[in-house]
C-alpha cells in the first residue's frame, strides 16, 4: 500500500523528466505520432498538435474505455508513437494500459494525464468506493459548561423523543464496539420514557439514524439536566428537527444539511438545541437553528436490514430502511481519484495545457504552433465551460437530480452543482446486483425525476436502466460519458450536448 | 523563536508555560491524534481536550491508560475472529464515549493542516510493540467491523484521513502492558510539498502504574522527520534510479489491478 503513493509521486516526476528531455526523433515531415488511449484525449490533442500531429485512439469510437481490450495492431501503434497520453489506471482497461507501457519506445513521453494535470490546476475528487457512506454524518452533543444551571462534571443531560411525525417510523440506534445495537429512540410502538438516553457534559457521540419510509419526518426532542439523584431535573429546552428522507430536501427548509458532520446539540448555557456543523476543510463550526434546517437522508443511504434477529427493531429481514450510518470513514478509496475530470471543462483545459507542454518537449520547433493553437482552443473551453454553466444554472435546483448507468459523471455534477442521486453501478463493467436494481427503482420513484441517463456506449448494458425506467415511467435520456459516437465527434460537443440534454430532460 | 515565547509569557501563567512540557496519564476524556504544524514543522501530536482548554500535546509527553473497567472478552461471532479468540480477554476503548475511559480519535482539522492540505493525510502504521495484539477498527452498519490497523497484519499498513475530518474507532488491545505504536502521518500540500512526521504513541493497558510507559523508549526514527521540499529529482543521473523504481513500481501496481 504504501509503494501507491510514491509510485504517484515517482510517475508525476517521470511525466516531467521525460518530458523535459526527450525530444524524439520523430515530429519531422510526417509529423509527431501520438497514440492516446481514448477518443476524447485524442479529440484534445488535435485541437493543440493541429497538422503537426498525427493521433490515434486505441479505444474505437464509440468503444468502453473500462472494457476495451488492445488489438496486435494496437501495439504497432505504440511502438510507432513519438508521445503517448493515457487518462488513469482506473479509467482504462488494465491490458490496455499494459500495451502501452510494453509497447513503448524507450525514452517516449508517456503521461498519465488525471494525477499530472493537477500541477496544471485540474480539480480532482477523491474516489467515492461505499456511497452508502458518501452522506452526512450525524451525532449527538452537549455544548457548555452549564454553570449557571447548576451542572457540574457529574451531572447528567437526558433527552427524550417526544414526537415523531412523518410516513414510517424512525429508529436511532447505537452499534456498540463488538456488534451489540442499543436503541435510543424508536418511533416504530409510539414514543414513551423509554425512547430517552442520558449523556455526560460535554458529550459527543455518533449513533445510527434509520427511517422506515421516505418521506419528511419531523423529530421532537425535549432535553433536561439532572444535577444528581433525588433531585428534580430541570428543563432545558425542545426543539423539533426536520428530515427529507429519499425526497428532494431543496424547499423544505432554508438550509439543507447534506455532507459533512452534523450534530444535534444540546447548549447547557442557553438551553437551545439546535444543529451545530463542521464547516468542510475549515476549523469552524457554525450553528443553523432546527427551525430553519433540514437533514437530507438521501436514496444512496438505502441499506437492507439484515437476517440478525438484534436488529429486527428496523423491521422484517430483507426489508430497506434509509439510514445514516454511525460511522462513515471509509467512503472514499484511499488514495485513489475519480477518473472522469474531463466532465468538469476546467479540467479539460488543464489537460490541455500539459498535452500542449508534452508534446512542445518531443517537437521544440513546433512550439509556436502549439502554443497559438492551445490559446484558441483554451479560449473555446472557456465558452463552453460557460455555456455549460449556464445551461445547467437554468435547471430549477432541485430537478438537477442525476441518475446514469455508471458513476462517470461526479465531476460534472461537483462543477456544475448538480447532484449524482444514484447509478446502476460503479463501473460499467459490474453487474448490478438484485439490490442495486431496488435501490435505483426506490431512487427514482422517491425523487420523482422526470428522466434517467444512458451513455450511448452502454447501450447494451443499459437494460436495467430501461426497465427502471419503463416501470417508473420516466424518460431514458442520453449523456456522453467516456467516449464519442455517430452524432458526436468532438469534446466540446459532447460537453455541449449534455449540458443542453440534461436541460431539455430534466426541466 | 523569541516571539511565540514572548507572547505565551504575556497571556498565560508560569503554571501553564510549565504545563506544555509536562508528562501527562490520560485515563478518561477526549483526545484526538493528528498532524499540526509546530513552528512551521508537520509533526503528529495529541489533542488533549480532557482539560479546560484544548492543548496539543507531544506524543513523548503521553501515555493512555485503559484501564482494567475496559475489559471485556471476544464475542461468539467469526467477524470478530481479529481480535482474538472467542472468550478470551480483550481491552477496549470503544468508538463512541464511554464514561470512566479515554476516548482517542483522529482528526485532520487543525486550521493551518486544512487550509495546507491536498485531499488527505496518510496515516501509516509502522509497527506495534507490546505484549499483545492491537487492533484499530470501526464499527458501522448492522455491527460489521471494518478494520483499520492489526498488529496481526504485516506493516506498514496504512488508511486515509481525508481532510478536514475527525474519526472514532474502537482500540483493541489483547494483553496487560505498555504499548508503543510507530505511527506516522504524511501528505502533499496543495502546494506540492510531501510532509511526513513519524512519532511513538504509547497505551498502558491494565491497573499497573501507567507511568512505566514513560521509561519504554521509542525505536528511533527509520527516515528524516521532515523531507526537503522540491527534491531536486532532475540532477545527478538519479533519471535512471526513478526509471528502475518505477518499473517496479508500476509492475506491484498492475499486480494489485489484475486482483
Amino acid at each position: 500500500m504504501q509503494v501507491r503513493a510514491f509510485s504517484r509521486a515517482i510517475g508525476a516526476v517521470l511525466v516531467v523528466l521525460l518530458a523535459g528531455c526527450g525530444a524524439a526523433d520523430g515530429g519531422a515531415s510526417d509529423g509527431v505520432a501520438v497514440v492516446t488511449t481514448t477518443e476524447i484525449l485524442a479529440d484534445l490533442v488535435r485541437n493543440v498538435g493541429g497538422e503537426r500531429v498525427r493521433v490515434d485512439s486505441l479505444v474505437p469510437p464509440g468503444g468502453d474505455p473500462h472494457s476495451y481490450e488492445p488489438v496486435p495492431a494496437d501495439a504497432k501503434k505504440v511502438a510507432k508513437a513519438d508521445v503517448t497520453f493515457t487518462n488513469h489506471l482506473l479509467l482504462e482497461e488494465q491490458r490496455l494500459i499494459k500495451a502501452i507501457d510494453a509497447n513503448i519506445r524507450p525514452g517516449t513521453p508517456n503521461a498519465s494525464l488525471a494525477e499530472a494535470s493537477e500541477t496544471y490546476g485540474a480539480h480532482v475528487i477523491p474516489l467515492v468506493e461505499n456511497i452508502g457512506l458518501d452522506v452526512l454524518w450525524l451525532g449527538l452533543r452537549v455544548r457548555g459548561d452549564g454553570k449557571e444551571k447548576g451542572a457540574t462534571r457529574t451531572s447528567d443531560i437526558r433527552l427524550t423523543a417526544t414526537a415523531v411525525e412523518g410516513p414510517g417510523a424512525l429508529v436511532a440506534y447505537l452499534t456498540e464496539t463488538l456488534g451489540k445495537p442499543v436503541v435510543y429512540f424508536n418511533s416504530q410502538d409510539g414514543l414513551s420514557d423509554t425512547d430517552a438516553t442520558t449523556l455526560p457534559p460535554a458529550a459527543h457521540t455518533h449513533i445510527n439514524w434509520a427511517f422506515t419510509k421516505p418521506g419528511v419526518y419531523k423529530l421532537t426532542l425535549a432535553a433536561s439536566l439532572i444535577r444528581g439523584e433525588g433531585v428534580a431535573p430541570t428543563p432545558l429546552g425542545t426543539s423539533t428537527f426536520t428530515f427529507a428522507v429519499g425526497v428532494n430536501p431543496a424547499g423544505v427548509a432554508k438550509t439543507v444539511l447534506a455532507d459533512g458532520h452534523t450534530d444535534l446539540t444540546i447548549d447547557l448555557d442557553s438551553g437551545e438545541l439546535y444543529t451545530l456543523n463542521d464547516i468542510p476543510g475549515g476549523g469552524k463550526q457554525n450553528v443553523v437553528a432546527a427551525a430553519d434546517a433540514v437533514i437530507e437522508v438521501p436514496n444512496k443511504a438505502i441499506v437492507t436490514v439484515p437476517d440478525d434477529p438484534r436488529f429486527s427493531f428496523l423491521g422484517q429481514a430483507g426489508g430497506t430502511v434509509h439510514q445514516l450510518p454511525q460511522a462513515v470513514l471509509g467512503k472514499h478509496v484511499h488514495g485513489e481519484i475519480d477518473p472522469h475530470l474531463w466532465q468538469n471543462v476546467r479540467n479539460a483545459r488543464a489537460y490541455v495545457e500539459l498535452i500542449r507542454d508534452t508534446i512542445r518537449g518531443a517537437d521544440p520547433s513546433g512550439a509556436e504552433i502549439y502554443d497559438r493553437n492551445a490559446r484558441a482552443y483554451l479560449d473555446r473551453l472557456d465558452e463552453l465551460d460557460a455555456h455549460v454553466r449556464e445551461t445547467v444554472a437554468r435547471i430549477p435546483r432541485e430537478r438537477r437530480q442525476l441518475i446514469t448507468t455508471h458513476d462517470g459523471f461526479g465531476y460534472f455534477a461537483a462543477a456544475y452543482e448538480m447532484t449524482v442521486a444514484g447509478f446502476v453501478v460503479p463501473n460499467p463493467a459490474q453487474e448490478p446486483s438484485v439490490e442495486d436494481v431496488r435501490k435505483l427503482s426506490e431512487t427514482v420513484r422517491n425523487l420523482k425525476v422526470p428522466a434517467v441517463f444512458m451513455e450511448p456506449n452502454l447501450a447494451q448494458r443499459a437494460s436495467v436502466l430501461n426497465q427502471v425506467a419503463k416501470d417508473q415511467s420516466v424518460d431514458v435520456c442520453v449523456l456522453y460519458g467516456d467516449s464519442f459516437d455517430d452524432r458526436v465527434q468532438s469534446y466540446v460537443d459532447m460537453m455541449r450536448h449534455n449540458a443542453d440534454e440534461v436541460h431539455r430532460c430534466l426541466v | 523563536m523569541l516571539v511565540p515565547v514572548l507572547a505565551l509569557l504575556l497571556i498565560t501563567q508560569p503554571a501553564a508555560v510549565a504545563q506544555a512540557a509536562e508528562r501527562v496519564v490520560i485515563e478518561h476524556g477526549h483526545v484526538d491524534l493528528g498532524p499540526r504544524f509546530v513552528d512551521g514543522r508537520w509533526t503528529v501530536q495529541l489533542r488533549d481536550d480532557t482539560g479546560g482548554a484544548p492543548q496539543w500535546r507531544d506524543l513523548s509527553d503521553v501515555v493512555l491508560h485503559v484501564p482494567d473497567a475496559a475489559r471485556t472478552t471476544v464475542p461468539d461471532d467469526q467477524a470478530y475472529a481479529f481480535l482474538g479468540d472467542r472468550g478470551s480477554a480483550v481491552w477496549v476503548l470503544p468508538q463512541v464515549e464511554q464514561n470512566g475511559v479515554v476516548w482517542p480519535g483522529w482528526n485532520t482539522q487543525d486550521p493551518e493542516v486544512a487550509k495546507a492540505v491536498d485531499r488527505e493525510v496518510t496515516w501509516r502504521l509502522h509497527g506495534v510493540r507490546g505484549p499483545g495484539r492491537f487492533a484499530l477498527f470501526l464499527t458501522g452498519n448492522f455491527g460489521a467491523p471494518q478494520q483499520i490497523f492489526t498488529s496481526t497484519t504485516p506493516a506498514p499498513q496504512e488508511t486515509g484521513v481525508e481532510v478536514g475530518t475527525h474519526v472514532h474507532g474502537n482500540w483493541v488491545f489483547g494483553a496487560p502492558g505498555t504499548y508503543l505504536l510507530d505511527i506516522e502521518m504524511s501528505t502533499r500540500t496543495k502546494d506540492r510539498r510531501e510532509l511526513t512526521d513519524r512519532q511513538a504513541l504509547r497505551i498502558h493497558v491494565g491497573n499497573t502504574d501507567p507511568r512505566a510507559a514513560f521509561d519504554v523508549p521509542a525505536a528511533q526514527p527509520e527516515q528524516p522527520k521532515a523531507q526537503p521540499a522540491g527534491f531536486p529529482w532532475q540532477w545527478a543521473g538519479l533519471g535512471g534510479l526513478v526509471l528502475v523504481v518505477t518499473v517496479v513500481v508500476v509492475v506491484l501496481r498492475r499486480r494489485r489491478g489484475e486482483r
